[in-house]
């Protein structure tokens, strides 16, 4: 039973690695128990929840409804075995196995292959978000549709309903007193008072958001000195909605006829201006064009008055050689011959230097030479070294290797389960034999009995006949009938003994049974639990009675 | 001990960081409540900003008392009070960094209680409210379609007979519950198909993603 002990411990090990190995099931404790069972039922139904996964310490009440419910999820999961709340408060090995046995075969298989592919539980981040990703799909898949309007409604909230968020569109022109009462006229102090929108009638006329446009215009405000006053009038400029009211009113208030005309002539103004500085420009960019092509042409110019400046040199210099031809010619086979002189010494001198040189070039080239014997050496020396160094990693790997492969028990288990079914065959065969052995036997014994019966029946006619002439055949008869009774009775005594002989043997498994159960323990336990309760209830009792005792003194 | 005067001091250095977050105009509305504005009509306006900043699509009763005496400076201080919470919240200030920040603006203790319990009373709704502010792709939640074929008329002499189809992608808004037109296409039969079955395709690959 050891071997199925150590699968199941790896296989509980691979589900949840806080669980802490034990060599053997008996020495599970109630909370490694829990632990295990639960994660094992987790594992098969993940939507399981509010399943327990620890035993609470102290009290014996919770400890029993923890362990129904685990015994009542435990069946809901098909389990057939005879399961309660004792399998988890008093285990015993054999019981606990079967159940064990069972849910690791209720595992699902990908968790299987995933194992046997060598994978342990580290998952990294990527693979648990596509498990993520792919629960929450099968759940969406099987989850059916439900209007828009019907989905910002209880828990459909956390399915993606991100359609209810709201644009940033901030309304760029909001209207709103500045904060220099001083600076503001009197028409717009009273325009403020009673006609502009507030805040809320602006934003919601022209559905733009009110916290977007709020800090939108904090922030304008704030760094409104900071920004060129193009930018404000290009975002200003962009809007669709109609400007407010503000820069019209003035306009329209028929009784303030003296505000139109500084308007007025400011417009003219800024048309005049805006004449201006576009003629203005275009009398610029034309000036830019014609100082380029000036630039052009300066460049092209100097170019060549540097190349008639070289051809100029070199005409002087030829003018000078051909003034008085003799002398010159005189003078430059002087030089002629002086150079040649020189050269010769030059190259003199150059081989003087270079022989001893080249010497000791040779010599080098002879040291360079043992020098790299030298370094050949020392090199087949490291990697001597390190073949040594590889060869000891190399046999550490080996024996590791091998003490892997034990632990990694697969090929062993499927090896020792190759040998077991070999030997349950031969036992089957063994068994067969023998129930051929027996029918054979009970054969005989069926043609031994018959054959005894006829004797008897031929004897028993044979002596009633004569007796009843013959005294002594009378005696004989009597014996005979004796005989027979005796017989039978002794035959019967042989089949009451085989029967008891059988009955012994079954009471003694069975006893054999409750002794693995070791009853002594667990009835220790109980007996300990019932005291706990009992302490308990008389803790309960006390209380009730203190209780009472004060509402009759009340 | 030790401990209080620490976050006192952590404090202040935040409030020195944040003195330049709210405008002149944002200032002068502040502290307009309790001084320009009466303390009443001051507690008013703090709970009907806030009620409007909270549900921008509920149809909220105007409260004209607001108005009555005070028109420009109420409506100054109304654009104060939102403000000031949209940057509380967008900064993430805790109600003492409020407090704090209130105080060295000079605001009027009585407003700076209101403000100051107010906004700790709301701050979830009012960090879930920005929560749901910016940019995204629009969702389509609803589609239209029309089947429309050109005919024999006056203006053109004769007819082709083909169908084409109008399709109309849209989403109804969550405020009013009006439908917006997010894309208008039209397609032959073949490019309906081929639309189908790449949507087909989708729902497939979400099988497949789902299973495996």
């Amino acid at each position: 039973m050891d071997e199925v002990d150590k699968i199941i411990m790896h296989q509980l090990q691979q589900i949840d690695a806080s669980i802490e190995p034990t060599d053997q099931l008996a020495s599970f404790s109630p909370e490694q128990v829990v632990r295990a069972v639960s994660s094992c039922l987790l594992e098969i139904n993940p939507t399981l929840t509010e399943l327990p996964r620890t035993l609470p310490g102290g009290a014996m009440a919770q400890r029993f409804s923890v362990a129904t419910v685990l015994a009542e999820r435990c069946k809901e999961s098909g389990y057939r075995g005879d399961i309660g709340y004792q399998i988890f408060l008093y285990p015993n090995a054999v019981e606990l196995r079967r159940l064990l046995m069972f849910l690791i075969e209720r595992l699902p298989r990908e968790r299987q292959h995933a194992d046997s592919a060598g994978k342990t539980n580290a998952f990294n981040a990527r693979e648990q978000l596509q498990r993520e990703v792919r629960k929450k799909l099968s759940e969406q898949l099987k989850a059916p549709w439900v209007p828009q309007f019907c989905r910002a409604v209880a828990n459909r909230q956390k399915q993606g309903c991100s359609c209810q968020s709201i644009e940033f569109k901030p309304h760029l022109n909001l209207n709103i007193p500045g904060a220099k009462l001083a600076e503001r006229s009197k028409e717009v102090q009273q325009y403020f008072e009673q006609l502009a929108p507030n805040l809320f009638q602006q934003v919601d006329a022209s559905s733009y958001d009110l916290i977007a446009s709020v800090l939108h215009k904090n922030d304008l405000e704030r760094w409104g000195e900071l920004v060129p006053t193009a930018v404000n009038v290009l975002s200003a400029r962009e809007e669709e909605v109609p400007v407010t009211p503000l820069l019209q009113v003035p306009d329209k208030l028929p009784d303030q006829p003296e505000a139109a005309t500084p308007v007025q002539q400011m417009g003219e103004q800024v048309q005049q201006l805006r004449a201006q500085s576009e003629k203005l420009l275009a009398q610029r960019k034309t000036l830019n064009a014609s100082l380029e092509r000036l630039k052009a042409t300066e460049a092209t110019v100097a170019g060549e008055l540097e190349s008639i400046q070289g051809v100029l040199k070199l005409h002087e210099r030829s003018c000078l050689v051909l003034a008085d031809p003799e002398e010159n010619v005189a003078k430059l086979e002087g030089l002629l011959s002086a150079t040649q002189a020189k050269r010769q010494t030059l190259t003199q001198q150059w081989q003087d230097y270079r022989s001893p040189l080249l010497e000791t070039l040779q010599r080098l080239k002879s040291a360079k030479e043992t020098q790299q014997v030298l370094t050949m050496h020392s090199a087949i020396e490291q990697l001597e070294q390190e073949l040594l160094a590889k060869t000891q990693q190399h046999n550490e790997l080996s024996v590791r290797s091998a003490q892997q492969t034990q632990q990694a028990p697969r090929k062993e288990y499927t090896r020792r389960i190759h040998e077991f079914i070999g030997n349950i065959r031969k036992q089957r065969d063994d068994i067969y034999k023998v129930l051929e052995d027996t029918r054979q036997l009970q054969k005989q014994l069926n043609v031994v009995a018959a054959q005894l019966e006829r004797q008897f029946n031929y004897t028993d006619d044979l002596l009633f006949q004569s007796a009843k002439h013959d005294l002594h055949a009378k005696k004989a008869y009597k014996l005979l009938a004796q005989l027979h009774a005796h017989c039978s009775e002794l035959v019967e005594c042989v089949t009451n003994t085989g029967n008891v002989s059988k009955e012994i043997r079954e009471l003694e498994v069975q006893i054999d049974g409750e002794k693995m159960k070791n009853v002594l323990t667990s009835l220790q336990q109980i007996t300990g639990d019932i005291n706990k309760f009992e302490q308990h209830i008389q803790e309960l009792q006390s209380q009730i009675r203190t209780v009472e005792n004060a509402i009759t003194a009340a | 001990m030790a401990t209080a005067t620490q976050s006192s001091t952590s404090n202040a250095s935040t409030v020195d960081g944040n003195s330049g977050l709210l405008s002149a105009t944002v200032v002068a509305g502040l502290q307009n409540l309790g001084t320009t504005l009466s303390v009443a009509i001051s507690k008013t306006l703090i709970a009907n900003s806030l009620k409007l900043t909270l549900h921008p699509d509920a149809i909220i009763a105007p409260v004209p008392e607001i108005y009555a005496t005070n028109a420009a400076s109420a409506k100054q201080s109304e654009y104060a009070v939102v403000t000031l919470y949209a940057v509380a919240t967008k900064h993430g200030w805790d109600s003492s960094t409020l407090r704090q920040q209130l105080e060295a603006h000079g605001v009027h203790a009585s407003a700076l209680d209101e403000l100051t319990r107010v906004y700790e009373d709301n701050r979830k709704e009012l960090v879930l409210r920005q929560l749901q502010l910016g940019h995204n792709f629009p969702h389509i939640t609803d589609v239209q379609w029309r089947i429309v074929c050109d005919v024999k008329s006056s203006t053109s002499s004769h007819s082709s007979g083909a169908p084409h189809f109008i399709i109309n992608l849209g989403q109804y808004r969550q405020s009013s519950g009006e439908r917006v037109t997010i894309v208008e296409f039209t397609c032959n039969a073949e490019e309906l198909q081929s639309l189908i079955n790449r949507l087909k395709d989708i729902e497939r690959h979400c099988n497949q993603v789902a299973i495996t």
